[in-house]
């Protein structure tokens, strides 16, 4: 019996490591990714925007925090999520790891530069300046550096896509270690020059009926990059096995 | 030991025959650092105000200059692969690298830096934290570098690469070594920061020559 | 109705913030649209060149 559940277990790691079954599996899930995303995006900020009440310090402009802070918690998620696939990829060279990880790149930066723009039309009506060099802020610019650096490894090594998405997945890695390190040192530095001591979320109480529409603004942003990363991730398998049978089956069925 | 001297020794012997690669960081920084009382005025206040920094940013400029020969010429000639095809252990031979590139590079950056202090008006009672610090900081420089190098070595135009990789490396190494000198330059203690550089170069030194075999490793696949 | 659109005066920053986070998942959902349909239609007419060349 109980031979039975490991085999069940290993046979499912193995078809989900087989790209044919990762983009067989990942189509059914799309549409429905798609939908929750919509719908939580659509209930969410209904809910921020006309359900919460006013911040009685800072007025409606609070509401901002409902893109800014998702956002924010989606750049940081993704890039670990890169880190892992990147770990995967180079120790167990297994495809879905790279497909996965690139996949994630291009969303993972948009939400770093949501983070960073709607950041700064939020602190421009509290601090007054359009930037501040806060410990967050500026961990998060240089977040979307390294976001850059990978995509810009990826796209430097054009001819040969298996090398090209080894060594992305190696400056992922240490982008992960070099992530904990700035924070840890930005911290530090906005520590020692006081000025900076304006946190954007210094609520310490916050109402469940502000606290409500940001989680449902957190899940529905963790949906869209699941359909946006599958996406890609399905995209990346048909390029690079483009000579494969099942790759070209696929092309037959669908003449859309 | 041996093959790691030998490295060492090859690596001095080639760079010191070029000198003028080791001037040109130099040159440059001298170039830069004219700039600012151009550009700022050459009230003593405010250049000595800047001066921590400006030193430090300049050290990080002049460093990027150099990052990529740690592996680039020895790419172009094939012995990269003669590091990798070796018994001897690649990390080690990476750190033999990453040694004698300082040597050549970040050495000569700490020897100087007095001089750009007095340009600076440095407060006179800064420049051994700022010679610390550098000495410090400039070997965890040829360290993070060595990735940037060790991957963009068979990449023809990787030179704004290499930048876009390594700069959030370098960075916690600008904030603590400047602070360090801004510090001292206040009066505070610098050993703070000190301690959290060193802590850095001993992460660096355990760390950073796996990644950058790494690298070699994938380049050459 | 009006006083919704004016976010207690700070509208142009909230509603700003907003259609900029739209505009990017916009961007990035039409990218992988047109990305999808480019890539099968190369795979699809490098296939028609092999079949031409047996």
């Amino acid at each position: 019996m109980h031979k039975q559940r490991t085999n069940a277990l290993v046979r499912f790691y193995h078809k989900l490591g087989s790209p044919p079954s990762f983009y067989r599996i990942s189509g059914y899930f799309l549409k429905w990714l798609l939908l929750l995303a919509i719908g939580l995006t659509t209930w969410g900020l209904y809910d921020g925007l006309v359900l919460a009440p006013a911040d009685y310090q800072q007025g409606d402009s609070f509401r901002i925090i409902y893109v800014h802070v998702p956002a924010a918690w989606m750049s940081m998620f993704i890039y670990a999520v890169m880190g892992v696939c990147g770990v995967i990829a180079l120790i167990w060279r297994m495809k879905i790891a790279e497909a996965v990880m690139l996949a994630s790149a291009p969303i993972g930066a948009w939400f770093t530069v949501i983070a960073l723009v709607t950041g700064s039309l939020w602190g421009k009506p509290m601090w007054g300046t359009w930037w501040e060099w806060d410990a967050r802020m500026t961990s998060e610019l240089i977040l979307l550096f390294l976001y850059i650096g990978i995509m810009a490894t990826y796209s430097a090594f054009s001819e040969d896509t298996r090398k090209a998405a080894r060594m992305a997945a190696l400056i992922a890695i240490v982008g992960v270690f070099n992530v904990v390190i700035i924070h840890y040192s930005v911290q530090w530095w906005s520590s020692i020059h006081q000025g900076s001591t304006v946190s954007l979320t210094g609520k310490q109480n916050i109402t469940w009926d502000m606290l409500r529409p940001l989680l449902f603004m957190a899940f529905a942003t963790k949906f869209y990059y699941g359909y946006s990363m599958l996406k890609r991730a399905r995209i990346y398998l048909l390029e690079t096995e483009s000579n494969k049978r099942w790759v070209q089956d696929i092309i037959m069925e669908k003449k859309s | 030991m041996k093959p790691f001297l030998a490295l060492v020794k090859r690596d001095l012997t080639l760079g010191l025959r070029r000198k003028s690669q080791i001037y040109q960081p130099l040159v440059f920084q001298l170039l830069v650092v004219t700039m600012f009382p151009l550009g700022l005025g050459s009230g003593a206040r405010t250049l000595a105000l800047i001066a921590p920094a400006v030193i430090w940013i300049l050290a990080l400029l002049a460093s990027l200059l150099t990052l990529d020969q740690i592996f680039k010429n020895d790419y172009d000639d094939g012995s990269v692969e003669s590091y990798v095809l070796t018994s001897y252990p690649l990390p080690l031979s990476v750190l033999a690298k990453i040694l004698s590139h300082w040597l050549l590079s970040g050495l000569p950056l700490v020897l100087f830096s007095p001089i750009i202090g007095v340009l600076l008006h440095l407060p006179s009672s800064s420049y051994g934290v700022l010679m610390l610090s550098l000495l410090i900081g400039t070997p965890i420089f040829s360290f993070m570098g060595s990735i940037g190098s060790a991957l963009t070595m068979s990449l023809k135009h990787g030179g704004l690469l290499l930048t876009i990789l390594v700069m959030p490396l370098l960075t916690p190494v600008l904030i603590f070594g400047a602070s360090a000198v801004v510090e001292i330059s206040l009066g505070n203690s610098a050993s703070q920061p000190l301690l959290l550089l060193s802590g850095l170069l001993i992460l660096s030194i355990t760390l950073i020559p796996f990644a950058a075999a790494a690298a070699i490793k994938i380049n050459l696949e | 109705m009006s006083e919704f659109l004016n976010m207690g005066g700070y509208a142009f920053y909230v509603w700003t913030s907003f259609a900029l986070f739209f505009l990017a998942m916009a961007i990035d959902f039409i990218s992988l649209v047109l990305k999808e349909k480019s890539i099968k239609r190369n795979i699809r007419s490098l296939m028609r060149r092999k079949k031409n060349r047996q």
